[in-house]
């Protein structure tokens, strides 16, 4: 059956009111799950390219000691301005709302997640609030120069657009909000008959727990970010000493939602991980039960963890032994999935086709990204690497080289499905090898640099640590090129590639069972799954669905 | 299509108001009939509020005639929330305090 | 998409019927959803509290002398106003359940009005502090000691937001006034209506937790 005639999710659509001739209503005004996916992926992939170009202009600025093409105040605003856009319109909405919305329905057997409406609305919010970021570049100071951490007093004081940039944070807080409602209840009411919480994939435990995150976090930084805007305009007093106020209390109000914010990041990068182990090692997953498990303790012990953050901040000693105990502790869970993966590999014949490659440099970066942080989190240690580049490189290493490295990696492991067609799997492994020397080129000088004293958002430095900023410099340029190029050969792929068949991978989830791409109501039949999701026999999938879903009943 | 069956009467509703009442007129006497220092009157204060809210959550908002989930997650929300508060108390509590340890 | 949908329906291995959750007509879902959108809330007003907890500590006895400001009378009317509103917000959804379309809609119109009289109360408290020159970053008010800058800094951000939360508590109750004039609302699917008693519960329950930590606690220390 040639997927390419059959009729997809492409050729007609359900539209939140009214029928629209225009193809472009038919796309802002859709309520199906897989188009939505496609509308945030879009739009996030734009704000990704400008947010790497914003940090290429940070390390130009940086290349050499002195000003090069930027002056201090405007080097601050460069700095906010990469790290708004890339946590709040790329890494939250991230994996969630592009791979969870088209993907979520379709693991779980489902027709559409279960407030259709209601993730429109998120992708509208989404939108919504890009603008207000993008707008407050052209009014006024232009852009934020607090940082993406807006710290009171500063963020209180300054006369740069803070109130765009923190109601834009709030309204995307919004969207994030919604995203989690949805796919809560999706997977508590819309499962197949049959699959228990123990039998749903891995990605899907993934999505639940980020989804309870969303719900619970979010709306904490939604208030923090009101204060601020309200300590701006009417001096409540709040975070202001000379009334009484604790620009602490901020720092922990703050951090309550930002470091859940970033288990909200990784989770759903792991879960991408257990899916496309099973199908390149020809195996089922190794420990299931304790990879989904360790979704929801980390999702649990990361609501406890955030004064990491304020260790040298002037907390109570108290706190700060509580935090950095607790802290250690969550490297646990993360630390078992880390092991059932590498289990999963061992004797397995590995297939290394390109999402594979990805996954295996994601446990190489994550690793080393996730152990630096317990370095960090040494309360001793971090007095001398608070606020240097070590943490810069901690963090790129984490969000860098654990979830945007998955995100390049489901778009690689997905492509097939959403276009039907299969990428050229030769420049796609040089496009992984180029971003992944150029990333540990551009990052891995950063952690000495950081230990030898060099402080983050700093405009200059001194002599001695130029050599570190040049090497990271040539390394930007690599991983930006490269990335560049590996968009340019998926967006070729698109019309050009090689047409494939339904589950080009020979998988077993239920999303390989049905036409790439999918129809709009993805099952024809759903199926009634008594079964675990990664069950291989020889090397092949144990059985094979497409019959039940497309043909008639089960027989 | 509903399988859900609903226990809240007219009158479970009025007996509810009239106990949320007594315990509202609970609320004003009680600095009359415990005085003390102020975290004697928070405490009593919070207490009265907290059975006010079980009330609530459970008649009102039909919590104890829901399905278990309903309640599962009530509690997890408000574990959360109160994890919160706990250890931001360790710095509140303890934040000019030396730490002496390791003398 | 049709009115009615006969419910899909599969069959497994041995030959039992399992239903398709139809996620466009799924009374547990639309309230499952809706109590997670109430936890947003609950963490939104809980972080609130947060703050007043971390100040109050801090500076108590400022709290209370503050405290003293604040009217007692009108503080307890409002307490019995919001208390009164709920009660009827639920024989509201006892009677649309009974299909009792007439004293559903009247029920929610008394609640409007109830909730009118507190705003209303609430706007007199306010004008009270602001005609004694107290409103955040007055003169008269930045004179007063730290604790008190901040008892009445919180006392108009967290009154606001639950004001606010009560105006569109308004609007949503007469939004569910049209949709059962309009038959979205009826005495089989009256989901949305019961979300929106959750909702004014929630309202409620911030205000048990407000009256007593902003108003009695003026009865602290001495007695």
């Amino acid at each position: 059956m040639d997927n390419l005639t059959k009729k997809s999710f492409y050729d007609e659509t359900h539209t939140v009111f009214g029928h629209h001739e225009s193809k472009l209503l038919q796309w802002i005004f859709t309520i199906d799950h897989k188009r939505i996916a496609l509308l945030y992926l879009v739009v996030m992939m734009a704000f990704f390219i400008i947010a790497i170009f914003v940090a290429l202009s940070m390390r130009m600025e940086l290349f050499a000691p002195g000003q090069q093409i930027m002056d201090p105040n405007t080097y601050n605003q460069a700095f906010t301005l990469h790290g708004v856009i890339m946590i709040f319109l790329f890494v939250i909405p991230g994996i969630p709302a592009v791979f969870g919305n088209f993907l979520l329905p379709l693991l779980i057997g489902a027709r559409d997640v279960s407030f259709p409406r209601l993730n429109l609305l998120s992708w509208w919010l989404y939108m919504f609030g890009a603008l207000l970021a993008v707008m407050s570049l052209f009014v006024g100071q232009g852009f934020a120069d607090t940082g993406w951490t807006f710290y009171a007093p500063y963020s209180v004081q300054t006369g740069t657009n803070v109130i765009f940039a923190l109601t834009a944070a709030y309204i995307l807080g919004l969207a994030s909000i919604l995203t989690g409602i949805n796919f809560v209840v999706t997977v508590h009411r819309l499962r197949a008959p049959g699959m228990g919480f123990f039998k749903m994939p891995l990605f899907v435990w993934g999505l639940y727990s980020t989804a309870w995150i969303q719900i619970l976090a979010t709306p904490v930084v939604g208030i923090t970010l009101i204060l601020v805007i309200l300590e701006r305009t009417l001096g409540i007093g709040i975070f202001d000493p000379s009334k009484g106020g604790d620009p602490i209390l901020y720092e922990h109000l703050f951090w309550i939602y930002s470091h859940p914010a970033v288990y909200l990041m990784i989770l759903p990068a792991f879960g991408v991980v257990s899916e496309i182990l099973p199908t390149f090692c020809r195996r089922t997953i190794f420990g299931y039960r304790s990879i989904a498990i360790s979704s929801a303790m980390i999702a649990i012990i990361g609501y406890l963890v955030w004064g990491h953050h304020l260790l040298t901040s002037g907390m109570s000693e108290w706190a700060k032994i509580i935090f950095a105990f607790l802290t250690f502790f969550v490297a646990i869970p993360t630390g078992i999935k880390f092991f059932d993966w590498v289990a999963t590999m061992y004797k397995a014949s590995i297939i290394f086709a390109t999402p594979m490659l990805w996954v295996v440099g994601t446990i190489i970066t994550f690793a080393i990204g996730g152990l630096t942080g317990l370095t960090l989190v040494t309360i001793g240690v971090d007095v001398h690497l608070h606020d240097t580049y070590f943490v810069v490189a901690h963090f790129h290493y984490t969000i860098f080289g654990g979830v945007v490295f998955m995100l390049f990696a489901a778009m690689h492991y997905w492509f097939p499905k959403f276009t039907g067609r299969m990428y050229c799997e030769r420049s796609a492994k040089k496009a992984f090898y180029g971003i992944f020397i150029g990333f540990n080129t551009l990052w891995f000088p950063m952690f000495l640099a950081g230990a030898y004293g060099m402080p983050r958002r700093y405009f200059d430095y001194l002599p001695e640590f130029e050599i570190y900023h040049k090497i990271a410099g040539v390394g930007a340029v690599i991983t930006i090129a490269s990335i560049l190029y590996m968009l340019y050969i998926l967006i070729k792929a698109i019309k050009n590639g090689e047409p494939c068949g339904n589950n080009p991978w020979n998988s077993t989830t239920l999303e390989w069972q049905i036409s790439s791409p999918p129809p709009l109501e993805n099952f024809k039949n759903i199926p009634y799954v008594d079964f675990m999701p990664y069950e291989y026999e020889k090397g092949q999938p144990k059985r094979d669905l497409t019959k039940i879903i497309e043909g008639g009943n089960h027989d | 299509m509903s399988t859900v069956t609903h226990d809240m009467t007219a009158e479970m509703y009025l007996k509810i108001f009239v106990v949320l009442i007594i315990l509202t007129v609970v609320t004003f006497l009680q600095p009359y009939v415990i005085p003390g220092t102020i975290s004697d009157t928070v405490v009593a204060q919070l207490f009265i509020a907290v059975i006010k809210a079980t009330l609530i959550g459970s008649y009102y908002m039909h919590l104890k005639y829901e399905a278990p989930l309903f309640r599962y997650i009530v509690l997890m929300a408000l574990v959360v929330l109160a994890i919160f508060f706990i250890i931001t108390a360790s710095d509140a509590i303890f934040r000019n305090e030396s730490f002496d340890l390791f003398q | 998409m049709t009115e009615t949908t006969s419910p899909e329906i599969i069959y497994d291995k041995e030959g039992n019927a399992h239903e398709i959750v139809d996620f466009n007509d799924d009374y547990t879902g639309s309230k499952l959803g809706f109590w997670l959108f109430l936890f947003t809330e609950l963490m939104l007003f809980g972080a609130m509290f947060l703050v007043f907890s971390f100040f109050f500590y801090r500076f108590s006895n400022d709290f209370v002398v503050a405290s003293d400001n604040l009217n007692l009378v009108l503080g307890g009317i409002n307490t019995i106003v919001l208390l009164l509103s709920t009660y009827f917000m639920g024989i509201s959804l006892l009677s649309i359940r009974q299909n009792n379309i007439e004293k559903s809609k009247k029920m929610i119109y008394i609640t409007i009005i109830l909730s009118i009289i507190f705003l209303t109360i609430k706007y007199f408290e306010w004008m009270a502090e602001i005609h004694h020159g107290i409103y955040p970053d007055s003169q008269a008010l930045n004179a007063l000691s730290h604790g008190e800058i901040l008892f009445f800094g919180l006392y108009f951000t967290m009154t606001g937001f639950h004001g606010i939360h009560i105006i569109v508590g308004i609007g949503v109750m007469l939004w569910a006034v049209k949709l059962i004039n309009n038959k979205k609302i009826t005495a089989q699917k009256y989901v949305v209506l019961e979300n929106i008693a959750l909702y004014w519960d929630i309202v409620h329950l911030v205000w048990v937790f407000l009256f007593p930590l902003f108003y009695m606690i003026s009865f602290g220390g001495a007695s």
